[in-house]
Parts: C-alpha cells; sequence; structure tokens
C-alpha cells in the first residue's frame, strides 16, 4: 500500500479521530498531534489494515490509547497543566453566559467530567455511536457505558440549570 | 412531535435508554428557537453537540505535516523494503568468495600432487622425508626412554612391598602354631 492509497483509506476518519482526540484532551494542537500518531501507527501497520474487519473502531482504540498515555503523562509531568485545567473547568456563574447561543459552557462542563464519562458522552452524544460500537472502542461493558452516561447527562443539565436559573433570578 | 413525546423522548435520555434516533429527534427538537421554559437551558447541551460533530481538521495542512512524519521515517520504511535485495546481494556475494576460495584449494591440491613428473625421483623424495620424520620421532622417543629407568625403579619399590607381605604372612602362621600349642 502506498501512501495516496493510505489517505484514501484513513483520511474519511481523521475528523472523527480529531473530535475524538480534542474532547479527551481538552486541547486543539495536542488533539492534532494525537490524530498524526494515530496515522504514524495505522501506516505502519498498513500491510494489514485492508484486512481489518472494523477499520474505523480500531483506530478510535489507537487514537484513545494515545490521549490516555497523553493524560497520563501529563498527570505525572505538569501540576501547573492540571491546575490550570481544573479552574478552567469549574463553571463561573459571574459571567454573563447566552444560553442559546454560549455553547462553549457545555464545553466546559464537559471537559470536567470524568474521563471515562467524557469519553463515552463524545463516542454517544456527539459521534453517534451505537452501544455496541462504544464497547469496543472503549472496552467497557454496557451497563457501565449507559449508567456512565446517563451521570454525565444529568450532570451537564444539572450545570446548565444553575446557571440559568442564576440568569434567570438576576433578570 | 409533541412537546409530551420530547419529554418523554428526555426522561428516556437522562437515563441513558434512549435510542440513536431518539437522540437525532433531541437534536433536530433544540434547534427551534420557540422552547418551553423548563427546556430553555438544554438548549445549548444539543447545541453543543451538534455543533461539536461538525467540527473538522484542515486537510492540506494534516495531510502536508503527515507526510513530512512519514517521510521522516524512511530509514526503517527503506530497510523494510530492501531488506530482501539486500540479502539476496549479500548471499550471492558470499557465494561468490567461497567459490573462489574452494576452487584455490582444489587447485593447489592438484599442483602438490604433480610436483614430481618422474615416480621414482618422488618416492625417493617421500622415503627422505619419512626418514627424517621417523629419525626426529626417535630422537623424542630417546627421551621417553630415560622415564623406563624411572618405572623399574618403582617396580622395585614394589618388591619391598612384598617383604612387608612375606612378614604379615610370617605372623599369621606364627599365631597358627601358637593356636595350636594352645590345644
Amino acid at each position: 500500500m502506498d501512501q495516496k492509497e493510505f489517505k484514501i483509506l484513513a483520511f474519511p476518519m481523521k475528523d472523527k479521530l480529531f473530535r475524538f482526540a480534542k474532547s479527551m484532551l481538552g486541547n486543539q494542537e495536542e488533539a492534532e498531534d494525537a490524530v498524526q500518531e494515530t496515522f504514524i501507527k495505522l501506516w505502519l501497520k498498513r500491510k494489514s489494515l485492508s484486512k481489518k474487519r472494523n477499520l474505523e473502531a480500531f483506530s478510535m482504540v489507537v487514537t484513545r490509547n494515545l490521549c490516555i498515555d497523553r493524560i497520563r503523562a501529563r498527570k505525572k509531568n505538569n501540576i501547573e497543566l492540571k491546575d490550570t485545567i481544573i479552574a478552567d473547568n469549574s463553571p463561573t456563574p459571574q459571567k454573563t453566559i447566552e444560553l442559546n447561543e454560549n455553547v462553549d459552557f457545555v464545553k466546559k462542563i464537559i471537559s470536567g467530567l470524568a474521563d471515562q464519562q467524557k469519553m463515552i458522552v463524545h463516542l454517544r452524544d456527539i459521534e453517534g455511536y451505537t452501544y455496541e460500537e462504544i464497547e469496543k472502542i472503549t472496552g467497557l461493558n454496557r451497563n457501565v457505558i449507559k449508567v456512565n452516561l446517563s451521570r454525565a447527562r444529568k450532570k451537564i443539565r444539572e450545570e446548565l440549570y444553575k446557571v440559568y436559573k442564576y440568569e434567570h433570578d438576576r433578570n | 412531535m409533541s412537546t409530551i413525546e420530547i419529554r418523554k423522548i428526555l426522561e428516556k435520555y437522562f437515563e441513558g435508554e434512549s435510542s440513536l434516533a431518539e437522540e437525532r429527534i433531541l437534536r433536530e427538537y433544540f434547534k427551534q428557537e420557540m422552547l418551553p421554559d423548563d427546556m430553555q437551558h438544554l438548549k445549548a447541551q444539543f447545541l453543543f453537540f451538534d455543533k461539536s460533530s461538525r467540527e473538522t481538521i484542515d486537510e492540506n495542512e494534516f495531510g502536508a505535516n503527515l507526510d513530512k512524519k512519514i517521510d521522516a521515517i524512511p530509514v526503517i520504511r527503506k530497510l523494510g523494503r530492501y531488506s530482501g535485495y539486500v540479502y539476496t546481494v549479500g548471499a550471492a556475494a558470499a557465494c561468490i568468495v567461497l567459490y573462489f576460495i574452494v576452487s584455490n584449494i582444489a587447485v593447489n591440491r592438484f599442483d602438490e600432487e604433480n610436483t614430481f613428473q618422474d615416480p621414482e625421483l618422488a618416492y625417493e623424495e617421500t622415503r627422505k622425508t619419512l626418514f627424517f620424520v621417523s629419525e626426529t620421532i626417535n630422537k623424542g622417543f630417546s627421551d621417553v626412554d630415560k622415564i623406563s629407568v624411572l618405572e623399574k625403579g618403582l617396580k622395585e619399590l614394589e618388591n619391598m612391598s612384598k617383604i612387608q607381605e612375606a612378614e604379615n604372612l610370617i605372623n599369621i602362621l606364627k599365631g597358627s602354631s601358637d593356636e595350636n600349642e594352645n590345644l
């Protein structure tokens, strides 16, 4: 398989992989790097790629693992970064938030979720994967996925409601 | 879709029990401007999902970066691609070298066998050589003969131990004669 054939096979997945990495890492540049790394790994395995039954799920697993490695390295080496993320995640009701427009606030809530919940919400609510596919990508069983999904969705609702109520009461 | 139906779906959604089709309905529903008050705050949630699902990566830039990275690993790639070729050439070269060595040895042997054209002369030369060898060996053996002198001495020492044996025998005989007397 040459570079051209490889691109035809793998490039349609790049946006999905990018979005997944971005939701896990919360950072555009790092997400792009993770996807590049994923593609390098796929390239090195190009001989067996066409035999893979579910290339997309396989690629998502590769990306997931690379992101987990990055998160672990980040936690180990860079406490400062971790702190800024925590500070970033806390909802700030002081800010005026236009609920209908400001979807960035939801992004903040999601980035404050546990890694597992973040991953599951992304795969289901953003990418629209079936539970079977999510099982494959995350390696978790259906019940764990559903419980975490429910908790994450409720958490987003709860935080949004707090802000909504704050804005409403002020007006 | 009626608000009642939407509420039912929402209930399932927050319990993690809604289907993908139902979730798509929710996404579409929350795109509208007019929403019941108690659902207003959920708009951002579904809008965020919708917006996020459309995010893309710049294809040209991504492709160019990837090409650079793939080109940066040529050592592994080229080794992988050419290893068969390198090994084949190496093996062929080794075969040629081996052929020359073996044929050279064979040629040299052939020459040695034909150093002498006259068989009698060859016989004479061989005899001389063998004589020289046997003489040299005999010189060596003459030194070895000296060792046999040492051996002789050792044998004589062994004979000394025979005296000891004889003494023992005498003692036994004495003992038995004493026993006879007592009887």
